[in-house]
């Protein structure tokens, strides 16, 4: 029990420092001790944990009588008030709207619906899913917030007109995690959307962090959709209470049978509430908006937490809607949102909206991989969680250190970046092989999945297939053009290099160490396999046989793709080569060809820019496109679920 | 045990082959044009020349890179003979495909990197395709693995037909034949110097060499799925195959790129999907 109460209690108390302590040398410490606390908790409850199948938590006994729902209630009360008062103060009608009638809802649900008091042994469980979810909001989250404490630093140095809230911006990051931990470990629904709101309300602040225009725009872009996710949640609570007169998890996921169309109607809400959470079309916007933020915040919801609460709810009702039309419409809303995040990223050239249009893609193929919800499917999706995470992170962490070294976010500025920033570079380049390149974890899970697509024999299959085909093929193209920038390779003036020590240690530290997890994550797979994705598959689907042979191989290839680059190093060592001038269409070249003599005998700069293809894959025509084809898929969603 | 001494021939006789291939290739291109053409292991005499050179690169990654090129290029090959799961053979060839644009791209010159940057719109147009033909041999023959769908009980070719001619349209790109020669092409009427492979010289070129034959052997594996039912005599169709790339090839100008995209994405979906269909009709 210690080691539950420690997870949920540190990120809290963390929260609480942040506001106490002032920003400065005494915080930096804190935030390192934080972070491993952090860690430490995360893998105590892990290892505590991992061995049984579902447990539920019981909160101690002296807690008996009192009245937690009002608790619960008073905190619901408390979000809406801070929301509400400020949705009157920036004079956003629509957040107001739904902020109250958010607030009836849950008042209605909570005097009207609500079967009895919150039983204070079934609060709170764990499985495995929960562990997988624990392992990436402590560890992850964790790397993250340690790198915030140096990126802040530097974040306020380089923008010197945005306002230092840092107190407040740790305390909203501490609190998210602890609602994230909250958010995975509660079983009772009420509970569960309790902590929904919460992540909803810290994604609002973080987003607007910079306070100017833009930034408040988009986080009530954020908050508004949120919110009306938030909505459908609830009416799935009250929907539930109704008709099987009860909110809680586990019991929805085990009657199946009983469901019937109502029942079937508030699976659907909880999977629209998902879908909206993990940003899938139509509502991507929110989380491009998001980009606004400092990059720890991008991070922040890319990974750890937030775009994978939504994930982590439909992956719970995997179950129950796989085979199910309910679960197809899911499938080809995630299918369509990876299809359309692909695509987007080939015409995107700023580096923190092409990942995000990349998180939204994977997220799309985990949807998808939900919503079909067999045996090989969920084993696939819930590897490409975890190799998202850490994949993501590493490259929003590494984007942003780039980004404030280089003074831009662009692509198109990284040329050269391996000579310039070669541990940077070196990281972000794992970071994107983690991304799409065979052996790493999401290369295998896609593969996986493509391969669960083509054994299902509904039509929904072959329309999967074709969604997965052409979106892997974009998929290739931009990370390629990206990697390709980052290895561009001459020798520069001293001026050009820039010295990689000026970074922080936490920023440092928390980059090498997520680099370091990509790899060794990749190495564990199998075992992570064993000990936590294959038990959690095998109870909710029975047990099945895994293919061994292609772990095998696999393990082989992430031997050579480690392996072969250095051989190929010492293969140059050992037989010297020759560096020869390279070939410029016998222009008059100077600097190694950094520059070059123009028909107007003047110097100009070399630069070499990526193809976008913006005819073909523009965002601005095609959003609106898929968009409309998602809302379409939406209202199926719920108009099937409801027949 | 079988699959890996497959797989081991591979290694050792897909070079000989590919290098014969490619001579012929040569050979058949010049007469159709009227020429004598070069010797038949002229290809061979190229590679061996740019061995003896020194090694002169542009810059440090160049050489390393290549190398991991050849390696994953002989790996997919490999595990696809040896009879692992096809899907994943197609993603190591990726990342073989992968390591050759790459080292374009550390070239930092213009030629290479407009080069570096077709390969990839190249590579994006063949890949569904290729996807929706792996898909096929499951859906006809149950299985992902060479020797299963070889011995598949129905010919292949008859429950695939579309998706063979669109893998013929996904070779030709692969081969770098015209129409689809926009990257690099192995004539000598270039647009863009020689575009991929317009910084490498000497070994790296002449590794470049050594892993298109491999590739071009691995490539005619899937041509020869297709066939299996036929034992031996599916090598007959295989090279009727290959005669037709080089007939494509020499009665073709190039295209643009964006052509090349866009047409082969739209036969990648109008003929894949069309198959596709068939093998979902309940029966």
């Amino acid at each position: 029990m210690v080691s539950f109460y420690a997870l949920l209690l540190i990120p809290l108390v963390g929260a609480l420092l942040s506001l106490l302590i002032k920003q400065g040398k005494a915080w930096q410490v804190l935030g390192k001790l934080l972070a491993a606390c952090l860690v430490a908790a995360t893998i105590g409850f892990v290892v505590q944990h991992h061995a049984v199948g579902q447990e539920f938590i019981s909160l101690p006994s002296s807690l008996e009588g009192f009245p937690l729902d009002y608790v619960l209630l008073g905190g619901e009360l408390l979000l809406s008030l801070v929301l509400i008062v400020i949705s009157i103060k920036r004079k956003n009608i629509l957040a107001l709207l739904l902020v109250l009638t958010q607030t009836a809802l849950t008042v209605v649900n909570d005097f009207l619906y609500k079967p009895g008091e919150s039983d204070i042994t079934k609060i709170f469980v764990t499985d495995r899913l929960s562990l997988i979810m624990v392992l990436i909001v402590g560890i992850v989250g964790a790397l993250i917030s340690l790198y915030a404490v140096g990126y802040m630093g530097n974040y306020h140095h380089h923008n010197p007109q945005v306002k230092d809230r840092r107190k407040l911006f740790f305390f909203i990051l501490y609190l998210f995690l602890a609602a994230m931990f909250g958010l995975v470990l509660t079983d009772d629904l009420n509970w569960t959307h309790f902590f929904w709101e919460i992540t909803t309300f810290c994604s609002f602040f973080l987003i607007g962090y910079n306070q100017d225009e833009v930034s408040n725009k988009n986080a009530f872009t954020a908050l508004i959709l949120n919110v009306l996710g938030g909505l459908g949640f609830t009416a799935a609570i009250m929907i539930s209470e109704k008709v099987l007169g009860s909110a809680s998890m586990s019991f929805i996921v085990q009657s199946k049978a009983a469901l019937g169309s109502m029942g079937m109607l508030a699976v659907a809400l909880l999977c629209f509430a998902g879908i909206v959470k993990s940003a899938q079309m139509p509502f991507t916007v929110w989380l491009l908006g998001a980009m606004v933020a400092p990059t720890p915040v991008s991070a922040m919801l890319h990974s750890a937490t937030m775009v994978k609460a939504g994930v982590y709810l439909i992956l719970r009702m995997a179950p129950l809607i796989g085979g199910t039309i309910t679960g197809d419409m899911v499938a080809l809303i995630g299918g369509l949102t990876f299809l359309g995040g692909s695509f987007f990223a080939c015409s995107t050239s700023g580096s923190k909206r092409l990942l995000g249009y990349s998180t939204v893609a994977n997220l799309g193929l985990i949807i998808a991989c939900a919503g079909i919800g067999t045996y090989a499917t969920i084993w696939a999706a819930l590897f490409l969680m975890i190799f998202h995470a850490i994949a993501k992170s590493l490259l929003f962490l590494t984007v942003g250190v780039a980004g404030y070294q280089l003074n831009s976010l662009e692509i198109e500025d990284m040329d050269y970046l391996i000579v310039r920033m070669p541990l940077t570079a070196m990281l972000m380049l794992i970071g994107i092989c983690g991304m799409f390149i065979a052996p790493f974890g999401m290369l295998i899970s896609k593969w996986a999945a493509l391969e669960a697509f083509i054994q299902l024999s509904g039509a929904v299959g072959p329309i999967l297939i074709l969604l997965l085909a052409f979106g892997s093929a974009a998929t290739m193209f931009f990370w390629a053009k990206w990697m390709g920038k980052l290895l561009m390779v001459n020798l520069l003036p001293k001026n050009k290099l820039i010295n990689e020590r000026s970074m922080s240690f936490d920023e440092m530290g928390s980059m090498i160490l997520l680099g370091a997890l990509t790899v060794v994550v990749c190495v564990l797979f199998p075992l992570l396999s064993r000990v936590l994705v294959q038990p959690f598959t095998d109870l909710c689907f029975g047990p099945h046989e895994l293919n061994s042979g292609n772990l095998i191989i696999t393990s082989i290839m992430i031997g050579m793709i480690v392996v072969v680059p250095f051989l190929g190093l010492l293969i140059q060592k050992v037989a010297p080569v020759l560096m020869g001038k390279r070939y410029m269409g016998g222009a008059k070249t100077k600097d190694n060809g950094l520059t070059f003599e123009n028909a107007l005998k003047e110097t100009s700069d070399m630069k070499l820019d990526n193809y976008y293809l913006g005819w073909v894959f523009s965002d601005k025509k095609g959003f609106m496109v898929f968009s409309i084809i998602a809302i379409l898929l939406i209202l199926a969603l719920l108009g099937v679920s409801a027949l | 045990m079988n699959g890996i001494i497959a797989g081991i021939i591979y290694l050792i006789g897909a070079p000989i082959l590919g290098c014969l291939i490619t001579g012929l290739d040569r050979k058949i291109t010049a007469r159709m044009q009227r020429r004598k053409g070069p010797p038949l292991l002229q290809p061979f005499y190229d590679v061996v020349k740019l061995f003896q050179k020194r090694t002169v690169v542009t810059n440090s990654l160049q050489l390393p890179l290549m190398i991991c090129h050849l390696v994953f290029v002989m790996f997919s090959g490999f595990l696809f003979f040896e009879g692992t799961d096809i899907l994943l053979t197609l993603f190591v060839m990726t990342v073989a495909e992968l390591f050759l644009v790459l080292t374009a791209f550390s070239s930092s010159e213009p030629y290479s990197f407009i080069g570096a940057e077709r390969e990839l719109i190249m590579s994006m147009a063949y890949e569904p395709m290729i996807v929706l033909v792996l898909v096929g041999f499951f859906k006809a023959s149950g299985s992902f693995h060479f020797a299963d769908i070889a011995q598949s009980a129905t010919p292949v070719i008859l429950q695939m037909p579309l998706l063979f001619l669109g893998l013929i349209w996904a070779l030709t790109i692969k081969f770098r034949k015209s129409p689809f020669d926009i990257s690099l092409s192995p004539h000598a009427h270039q647009e863009l110097v020689r575009g991929t492979a317009s910084d490498f010289s000497g070994s790296v070129l002449g590794i470049m060499e050594i892993s298109e034959w491999y590739d071009k052997i691995f490539l005619m594996g899937f041509v020869y799925l297709f066939f299996g039912f036929m034992g031996w005599w599916a090598l007959v169709p295989v090279a009727l195959v290959y005669f037709l790339e080089i007939l494509i090839d020499n009665s073709s100008a190039r295209l643009s790129w964006q052509y090349a995209l866009k047409s082969s994405w739209i036969v990648a979906l109008v003929l894949g999907t069309l198959n596709l269909i068939y093998f979902y009709i309940p029966r």
